[in-house]
């Protein structure tokens, strides 16, 4: 398991220990409530901070299962992961990788979520159903694992609509209407016989992978 | 032997354990990144976190309650003596 080593965490550690701590000063010694002082700490410990503590612990996690270690730490995943690092740019995956073009560090959530307004949530649900097929179900092959519906062009024009890249290449102007029916999902950047090479996992071949030099400062 | 606290102190105390133990378990799930991390926050320790605060408020509810029956019975009581 990857341990957490960010500055909010530790944090977020530290607040909730005090909490914690208040609540079993309460628990053990609930004689205090019976003074006004006492039960105003009690509702502050009881209450309020619990409720704080879990609210932001909530947003700690749900930030963390954007990450892209979060999706590439079940084991049916690494080929995937390793998909990123392909050294071939035909493959979409790593060229954004690589390029910079998603955040290296939520890779995975940026392509993959709906943008839509509530993408997030489905998107958390289909990462609650996959937790349940790691642990109770029957866990395919990394090589039969398959979208859920066909990739929805929105997901790309999230950041390539309005790119002068995008819109003057002169492949996008086949014919008049082209850049018209990409955005209505008409026709598909990914089945269009256009950006089809994805992840392709089990069928690399002889392929090598980029690393990354080390940062310098 | 130690008299028995008053039902809203151990209730208040049961509270208190059950939102201590929730945030303990939220600690442990902080420390990794994981989805089984993410699944124990989701599944224990925010319904130990709930009840707790469920538990808390509704000791204070319950225990006004009984408060304002009791002193209403106090009343009746002294007016049936003054009566006689």
């Amino acid at each position: 398991m990857e341990v957490s080593s960010n500055t909010s965490a530790v944090i977020l550690i530290f607040f909730t220990a005090i909490v914690a701590v208040l609540g079993l000063l309460i628990a053990v010694r609930p004689e205090l409530t019976r003074v006004r002082g006492g039960k105003m700490l009690a509702f502050v410990g009881l209450c309020v901070l619990p409720v704080l503590a879990v609210w932001a612990g909530g947003n700690e996690h749900l930030e963390r299962s954007t990450s892209t270690k979060f999706c590439l730490s079940c084991h049916v995943m690494a080929d995937y992961g390793k998909s990123l690092y392909l050294d071939d740019k035909s493959y979409i995956p790593a060229a954004h990788f690589q390029n910079n073009l998603v955040p290296r560090d939520h890779a995975c959530f940026t392509c993959h979520t709906d943008y839509t307004m509530f993408g997030d949530v489905d998107a958390k649900w289909r990462g609650l159903h996959h937790v349940y097929v790691q642990y109770l179900g029957k866990i395919p092959k990394p090589e039969d694992i398959k979208l859920y519906t066909p990739f929805n062009n929105r997901e790309c024009l999230h950041c390539h609509s309005g790119m002068r890249s995008y819109e003057e290449s002169s492949s996008h102007h086949k014919t008049p209407q082209q850049l018209t029916q990409m955005a209505n999902n008409q026709l598909s950047c990914m089945s269009s016989d256009c950006h089809d090479i994805v992840h392709e996992v089990g069928d690399w071949g002889d392929a090598t992978f980029w690393t990354p030099k080390q940062e310098t400062k | 032997m130690t008299p028995t606290p008053p039902l809203i102190e151990r209730r208040i105390r049961w509270a208190g354990l059950l939102i201590v133990c929730g945030l303990v378990i939220q600690m442990i799930t902080l420390i990794f990144v994981h989805p089984l991390a993410f699944m124990a926050f989701l599944l224990i320790s925010c319904p130990l976190v709930a009840m707790g605060i469920l538990l808390f408020l509704y000791s204070i509810v319950s225990h006004n309650h009984t408060e304002i029956e009791s002193a209403k019975l106090d009343e009746n009581a002294k007016g049936s003596e003054t009566r006689i």
